[in-house]
């Protein structure tokens, strides 16, 4: 019996010994900017790490829809309200949990869209311990840091500048058009969210709450990704959170999506053409909250305008090629 | 809900890997708090219920053929077993004369017995396995033959494991028709040692004899032997992520678009490819061994050193040594011995001599055995020429002998030289790289083309950082390659010279344990090709 306490005990020492080394590992292997030649991954969704602190109004959470389907510069252009996209390829919502959660360690967003894609989407629980791992002892994300790292790391600080021009969203112009046969048709029928999403989507509204946001699930045209069973599903647990739900599939007749046009992949994603109507509506729906001002004359958002004016200038030079 | 959407998101490959997330920190260790929480005599029934989980978690529904397979080898290993008593009680009291006739009588109906089940078993295997290969190749003769005739060529889902858990029950089955183990009449025993999860996605193929009654007897896990089997684990893992994940990318971008490289470099990615092969798989079996040793059970070694043999006789002897031995055992003899071969031996000793003769029964053999081994790969000509590959250079290897220690007479060369034994090291290493190129190539053809490359343009010309970065790589990823290889190198000539190196490290100091441990394990954690980036690379050997 004294011999398999002390085996325990030695377990325990060895494994305590071992998190503190990960530990010392995880802070030294942190990058130190948040760049991908720092190391950080998905660069452009974590340039709000950068933002200068409380100058988002609205961060806009999800999948590929969410940086296809939104354009913070547009919003900024017309209204003068700033937003970001946190939007991430093949988004998990473990993932968009973290994010809202990053967020709001800086920001203090006043609305949170969050792109409802993603709920639907399925995973394991190693994932979830991949990802919480990763979370609390960054050497397992970061430790391809290992070509980089230099002593000059093992001195400085985390300080994040990398400000991302267009906020989060990904420029693209060409069209692919989709086929719309079923598209929305109407149906009945329900397509259940997993447990697990569910279960961060109520931590989402808590982490929303907790911070005085205001949450609005919004789904984004997708013919291939959409559809009404996934809409039914949306809007019961809206309801049942009580919470706004926007879906932009069912409001053709102020996002006149034309799927000839407006898709740069067969109706997978939106082009910047559909994104721009989808925005107009995201921006005429912020307006009317009356929860924002127009900072497009603010001397400390001058910043906004120099990117807008860049943002101008690179998509002059892209219709040029 | 089913069990594995809740593990796994509803993907079963998700743990093939004994490496995965899913089966380290998720299967596993829940496996352990179980089956230390059970009483003594429920342990092996947990086993038998985590293994069948495990292969349903992997292969679903599949689980059945695994299922079939061992309610079939119960049912023939009894049937067999009922033969050898009744022909022990025939010949009871009996003349010597009349005995053989009646031995001869049962011996018949048990080979029967016998060849029935092999062909059951085996017939499943070449027809999941086999059959779109089979169809393909006779469409092909009837377009040659320009006959209107078109085969549709079958497409099944295969199980897990199905090649080694095969050759599990066709062994059980002959060792109990030579009576060399009794039949088991306990199915659970008999299911345990076909199902044990750590070895049922590559091997080892264990015999009955090696592992039934272990697995039958596990008891407690025991402090020394968790101790130990982790560290062989944390071994296995770093040969599969700081090695053989690592050099993935070059080796399937070279392998897919081998006409864009030079030859040196076509080489250079042929012998990547069979490093990443040994430590993928020898990496697995260090994971199995040590799981198996954490619940107290050892089975057969895989592997022994193969890049120290001196010749490709010697290799096959060191390089998944329980398939090898299966083919020796249940092939390799059976044909050597068998009466028309013992003829042919005979005639030809008279004609050739002592050295030759013999060699005509045994190559027959040996052409059978890697013909096999070519097949139990895949099915493609390029395992088949594999096979034959390797049947050619032993097959030399036996006739040349006489003639290669003439020549060392001759020259005066000392076959124990360091320096020769160094040179035949190489020479073997060499061929064998050749060998495995033919294997990982994706048609025949593409392997004499990349072949031809090597031979004609054997350059390193464009060999820079530029062309590592088009290959998925760097110098610092060959780097920590090249440093992990030393390691292991290191290693293995320590085991070579009979050292443990886990025993011997059990033997130091607290400090030195832990701080090679930690090394080890921090080694992996900062080295490993894993996380963004990275593509998992499936087990390789889970595919044959």
């Amino acid at each position: 019996m004294k011999k398999a306490w002390k085996n325990i005990l030695t377990t325990i020492l060895f494994i305590g010994i071992l998190i503190a080394l990960l530990w010392i590992l995880s802070v030294i292997f942190q990058p130190r900017n948040n760049t991908s030649a720092e190391g950080i991954q998905d660069e452009q969704a974590n340039g709000i790490l950068a933002e200068p602190e409380n100058t988002i109004d609205a961060v806009i959470l999800g999948d590929s829809e969410t940086y296809c389907g939104y354009i913070p510069l547009e919003l900024w252009r017309t209204y003068g309200i700033t937003t970001y996209v946190c939007g991430t390829t093949q988004q998990k919502m473990y993932y968009t949990c973290d994010f809202l959660r990053k967020t709001f360690e800086t920001q203090r967003p006043k609305v949170v869209f969050l792109e409802t894609n993603a709920f639907f989407r399925d995973y394991g629980y190693a994932q979830i311990i991949t990802n919480t791992l990763e979370d609390k002892l960054p050497i397992f994300r970061y430790h391809d840091r290992w070509k980089t790292i230099q002593t000059q790391d093992l001195i400085d600080d985390v300080e994040y500048t990398n400000i991302e021009r267009d906020k989060g969203y990904h420029y693209y112009t060409k069209a692919d058009p989709a086929d719309t046969n079923g598209y929305m048709q109407e149906n009945s029928g329900k397509i259940s969210i997993p447990k697990k999403n569910l279960r961060y989507i109520r931590e989402i509204q808590k982490y929303c709450e907790e911070n005085d946001a205001r949450l609005v699930l919004i789904s984004t045209p997708s013919t291939k990704n959409w559809n009404y069973k996934k809409h039914n599903s949306v809007e019961e647990l809206a309801k049942e959170l009580g919470v706004e739900y926007i879906d932009l599939n069912l409001q053709s007749d102020q996002v006149a999506i034309d799927w000839n046009t407006d898709s740069r992949d067969k109706g997978d994603h939106l082009n910047y053409n559909g994104a721009m109507k989808v925005t107009d509506y995201v921006g005429k729906y912020l307006k009317e909250t009356e929860l924002f001002e127009d900072k497009r004359e603010n001397p400390d958002y001058a910043d906004w305008n120099t990117q807008l004016e860049a943002f101008d200038q690179y998509k002059a030079e892209q219709q040029e090629q | 809900m089913q069990l594995s959407t809740l593990f796994l998101g509803g993907r079963y490959d998700t743990m093939t890997s004994y490496f995965s997330i899913a089966f380290l920190v998720i299967f596993l260790p829940v496996c352990l708090i179980l089956y230390s929480l059970l009483p003594q005599k429920l342990r092996k029934y947990f086993l038998l219920v985590a293994s069948y989980g495990f292969f349903w978690l992997v292969s679903g529904k599949l689980v059945i053929y695994l299922l079939l397979t061992t309610l079939s080898i119960h049912y023939f290993g009894l049937w067999l077993d009922r033969i050898h008593r009744a022909r022990n009680e025939a010949v009871k009291g009996v003349e010597k004369a009349e005995r053989k006739e009646i031995k001869k009588r049962f011996l018949k109906q048990s080979r029967w017995v016998l060849a029935f089940a092999i062909v059951l078993h085996i017939g499943v295997l070449l027809t999941l396995k086999y059959s779109p290969f089979f169809t393909t190749n006779l469409n092909a003769v009837f377009t040659m033959l320009k006959l209107p005739l078109q085969l549709q060529v079958p497409s099944y889902l295969m199980p897990i494991g199905i090649s080694f858990f095969t050759l599990q029950a066709v062994s059980y089955l002959i060792d109990v028709y030579r009576e060399t183990i009794p039949a088991d009449d306990n199915i659970f025993r008999l299911g345990l040692f076909m199902s044990f999860f750590p070895q049922i996605v590559e091997g080892p193929i264990c015999r009955y004899d090696q592992t039934a009654q272990q697995l039958w007897e596990v008891k407690g896990i025991e402090y020394h032997n968790l101790s130990l089997g982790l560290q062989r684990v944390a071994f296995g893992l770093m040969k599969k992520l700081v090695i053989a994940d690592r050099l993935n990318p070059l080796v399937k971008e070279v392998f897919a678009n081998y006409a864009d490289y030079e030859g040196g470099v076509i080489a250079l990615a042929s012998l990547c490819y069979t490093i990443q092969l040994y430590m993928d798989f020898s990496g697995t079996m260090d994971a199995v061994m040590g799981i198996g040793q954490i619940f107290g059970v050892s089975m057969p070694e895989n592997f022994k050193r193969p890049f120290f043999s001196k010749t490709i006789s010697e290799f096959w002897m060191r390089w998944h040594i329980s398939l090898g031995a299966w083919f020796k055992d249940y092939i390799f003899y059976p044909v050597t011995m068998s009466k028309p071969m013992k003829k042919l031996t005979t005639a030809a000793r008279k004609k050739l001599g002592n050295h030759f003769g013999p060699l005509l029964a045994g190559a027959v053999a040996l052409f059978l055995v890697w013909l096999c081994n070519g097949l139990w790969h895949g099915a493609g000509w390029n395992y088949i020429f594999f096979g034959m590959y390797h049947f050619g250079f032993i097959l030399l290897g036996n006739i040349a002998a006489p003639a290669v220690k003439w020549l060392h007479r001759k020259c005066h060369i000392n076959p124990e030289w360091f320096g020769y034994r160094v040179f035949q090291i190489i020479r073997t290493g060499i061929l064998v790289v050749i060998g495995e190129m033919f294997f990982r190539a994706s048609t025949l053809q593409a392997g004499f083309a990349m072949l031809r490359q090597m031979v004609t343009n054997f350059r390193f010309a464009t060999l820079n950082g530029d062309l590592l970065k088009q290959m998925g790589v760097d110098w610092k990823d060959m780097g920590i390659v090249l440093v992990t290889i030393l390691i292991i190198f290191a290693i293995s000539v320590w085991n070579e010279k009979g050292v443990i190196v886990r025993e011997a490290l059990a033997k130091k100091p607290v400090v030195v344990r832990w701080a090679v441990l930690y090394a080890l394990i921090l080694f992996i954690v900062i080295f490993g090709a894993y996380g963004a980036g990275y593509i998992p690379v499936d087990p390789i050997y889970a595919n044959f």
